[in-house]
Formats: C-alpha cells, sequence, structure tokens
C-alpha cells in the first residue's frame, strides 16, 4: 500500500509538470490592416502561423488599399459576389440602419478625405467636406450571394479588425488548442485557459494604453472591439480631429463618449456595434446593444465610466 | 530483514522525481525579471532592448529609449505621436506606432492576457 503510495506521489508530479508544460503559451506576431496582430496559443502551437496567413491574406479581399482586393473590384465594378464581404454587408446593414446612416459601410469618399491614415495634419475645407459628403450618399443592394453598390464606394475600415477576430476563431475551433488573437484592439477569446480562469483583458485609458480603467473577466467565446478618439487623431489649433467619421456631417463624430469597449459572440459586430455606440453616444447606444445581446463598458467625455448591467461582476474598474 | 514500511530506495526515488521535475518547471517557466522591450516591423521580430541598461534604438522612424528600467517612444516621424504617450514596464505593456508599422512590447509573463485600446 505505501509502494501504491509513492507511485501515486510520483505521478501526481509528473502531471504537475506536464500541467506547468501545457499552460506554457507561444505567441507568433504579424502585421495587416495597418495594425499588428498576435496569436498566443496553449496547448497546440502550429495553428498560430495559419491564423497569421488566414488574418493577412483576408488583408488582401477586404482591404481598399490593395488594388487586386475584392473590395477594390467592388469599388471600381459596383458588384460583388464575395462571401466576406456580402457577409459583412448583410450583418452591418441593420445596424447602419438604426444610426440613420451616421454609421456606414459606403463612407469610402469622407475617409479618404480624412485621410486619417496618413500625413493630414489640417483639416478639410467646408466646401472639401460638403463635396466628398454627397460622394458618400450610396445604397447597398443586398441579393442572395451578391451585392451591387451605388453612389458611393465601400470601406470596411471600421469592421476589418473585429471579422478578422472570426477569421482566426473559426480557424482556431478545429484545433485542440485555446488562446487569445488580438488584431489592433480587437480580440477573440477562444477556449478555456488550461489554468481554468477566465481570460483577462485590460480596457485601457485613453490616455494611456498601458494604464488599465479596468479589467474583463471573460469566457472563451467572447469577442472585444473598442472605438475612441484617441487611436488615430491630429490636431489643430486646439482642436482633435478623430478617424471616426460622422456619415450625416462628414465631420469626426461628436458625442458624451471619449471611448466604447464592446463585448458580444461575433468580432464582426463588436466592432460595428462599438463604432456605431460611439457615434451616437450613451442613450442611443442602450436598445442598439440589447437588440445584439451584447454589453459594453462606456468612458464619457466627463470621465466617467459605465457598463451595461450584463458586465457587474464581468468588469472590474481600476481603483 | 524487518520489512521496512519506506525504504531508503523509495526516499530517494521521491526525491530524484521531485527534483528533475522542479528543474522542468523552472526551465520552461517564463522570465519575470530581466525584461526586454522587444521591437517588432511589420509583425517581424526587429530588435530588443533590456530594462536594465539605458539605450536607444531607431527602427523605420521610431526611436526607442530606454530609461532607468522604462522604455518609451522619444521621437517618431508619424503625424499623430500616439505611440509617444505611454511608458512602457511590466510584461506585456505596449505601445504601436501605426503609421510606421512599429509595435514595442515588454517581454515576459504579463497579468493580462490581452488590451482592447
Amino acid at each position: 500500500m505505501v509502494k501504491k503510495g509513492l507511485i501515486a506521489i510520483i505521478i501526481s508530479l509528473v502531471l504537475c509538470t506536464l500541467t506547468a508544460c501545457q499552460s506554457s503559451s507561444v505567441t507568433a506576431q504579424g502585421f495587416a490592416m495597418d495594425t499588428t496582430l498576435s496569436v498566443t496559443l496553449y496547448g497546440q502551437s502550429e495553428p498560430a502561423q495559419k491564423v497569421i496567413k488566414e488574418i493577412e491574406s483576408l488583408e488582401g479581399v477586404i482591404s481598399w488599399s490593395k488594388p487586386d482586393s475584392a473590395l477594390a473590384k467592388l469599388n471600381e465594378t459596383g458588384k460583388t459576389d464575395n462571401l466576406y464581404i456580402c457577409e459583412i454587408a448583410g450583418k452591418v446593414a441593420p445596424i447602419a440602419d438604426y444610426t440613420q446612416n451616421r454609421y456606414n459601410l459606403l463612407m469610402r469618399p469622407l475617409c479618404r478625405l480624412w485621410d486619417i491614415n496618413g500625413d493630414r495634419s489640417v483639416p478639410p475645407t467646408e466646401q472639401e467636406v460638403k463635396a466628398a459628403l454627397n460622394s458618400s450618399k450610396g445604397e447597398i443592394i443586398l441579393n442572395d450571394s451578391s451585392l451591387s453598390i451605388t453612389g458611393s464606394k465601400m470601406d470596411l475600415g471600421s469592421v476589418g479588425k473585429g471579422y478578422a477576430c472570426d477569421r482566426g476563431a473559426a480557424l482556431l475551433a478545429a484545433y485542440d488548442t485555446c488562446g487569445i488573437i488580438t488584431v489592433g484592439g480587437s480580440i477573440a477569446l477562444c477556449g478555456t485557459k488550461p489554468s481554468g480562469d477566465k481570460w483577462k483583458v485590460s480596457v485601457a485609458s485613453p490616455e494611456d494604453i498601458n494604464k488599465s480603467v479596468g479589467t474583463l473577466s471573460l469566457e472563451g467565446g467572447n469577442f472585444i472591439s473598442t472605438s475612441g478618439d484617441s487611436q488615430r487623431y491630429f490636431e489643430y489649433e486646439g482642436n482633435r480631429y478623430h478617424h471616426i467619421i460622422d456619415g450625416k456631417t462628414g465631420y469626426p463624430s461628436k458625442s458624451d463618449l471619449k471611448a466604447v469597449t464592446v463585448v458580444c459572440n461575433s468580432g464582426l459586430l463588436s466592432d460595428a456595434l462599438s463604432t456605431a455606440c460611439f457615434i451616437v453616444g450613451y442613450e442611443k447606444s442602450l436598445p442598439l446593444l440589447e437588440q445584439y445581446n451584447a454589453q459594453a463598458v462606456f468612458i464619457k467625455t466627463d470621465g466617467k465610466i459605465v457598463t451595461t448591467s450584463g458586465l457587474e461582476g464581468v468588469f472590474k474598474a481600476t481603483k | 530483514m524487518k520489512r521496512r514500511l519506506i525504504t531508503l530506495a523509495d526516499v530517494l526515488i521521491a526525491i530524484a522525481t521531485a527534483a528533475i521535475c522542479a528543474a522542468v518547471m523552472l526551465a520552461i517557466a517564463p522570465k519575470g525579471q530581466g525584461k526586454n522591450a522587444v521591437i517588432y516591423y511589420k509583425g517581424d521580430y526587429y530588435t530588443s532592448l533590456p530594462l536594465s541598461e539605458d539605450a536607444d534604438v531607431t527602427v523605420k522612424g521610431v526611436t526607442l529609449s530606454v530609461r532607468s528600467g522604462k522604455a518609451y517612444v522619444t521621437d517618431s516621424t508619424c503625424p499623430d505621436k500616439v505611440c509617444m504617450q505611454s511608458k512602457l514596464h511590466k510584461s506585456g505593456d505596449i505601445t504601436v506606432c501605426m503609421p510606421n508599422a512599429v509595435t514595442v512590447i515588454i517581454d515576459g509573463e504579463s497579468d493580462r492576457d490581452g488590451i482592447t485600446y
């Protein structure tokens, strides 16, 4: 019986060691959609490079800046049957409708005018904004497995990172692994950590990415995206011009929000909803989030942090 | 010979197993101390600076400096200078210069799994 006890001790020591090996993680880095990607996996680590490649190749489909992309062809011809673009447009349509098109996917002329990705450091003139606004009043006509656009051009910058998280998570689901995918500030939580603990996601302060306004403790299957006025902007004569354009005014949106973080079961929706909520402000965001069973952390311009009720016990504000 | 419940051999085996397991766990344990600021360009590893030594390096228009155990961007050719906002010192701390495609991360095991921004 004592010998059995000794064997039990040896087995448990070895299992502890193996568990420690299992709970070490491997991270692969990449770059796409003008931002940094990373895939951190526990268990099998080879799928990490596959996810990086999948997301990098997705950019070749949905990026306006790649001349051979399906999106560029759509903008040139007015038609596409690309499954990714059709899926994105179909799912975003009701959100765009809710905002009365203050958020929508046909704002390429306005995005190009404001050129936030580039070197613009002086705001465009009123006439330039009016002209771009008129060129951004288009329509998407959705068919069964294709779509056409009229009157404008499509820009998927507001949803690309979230959608990339979906594609990455779908690929990972085929492997016996768990981990976290980040595309810029959009995050996919996949599976359960070997320790059984929840995933911890810091919600960054708009002033300093490494200062946290609080932490979300979440299970796998959740996707997180944030929209705010501090990620990309320029300042001119004391005013900040951020990168999220209001489709009604043609100017960077103004609301009572400095940033909003959305949590839901889809990367595409978390990204689209965070942009839409940032544009429409706190009060109008609530019914929209409820429709999608999504939760949010709002950082208001007065500095207050408010969350939807579903984040009670999930979001812990930094003291 | 009297039958002992635990023999010397049993004790030695248990100690040896524990020692081997400890050695393996130490070998694969993340190195929390001795952190580095790791610089990536377009997702590829470029170079790194240890936080233990004051130094400067410029990568694709982004100048990273280490002073007194903290790494921060002291100059950048990008228009918005968002990458210059933060001082990095904890594992997992990050700064991203999107226009120049440069990312800096402090290595080691972080207390966060991810940062949303």
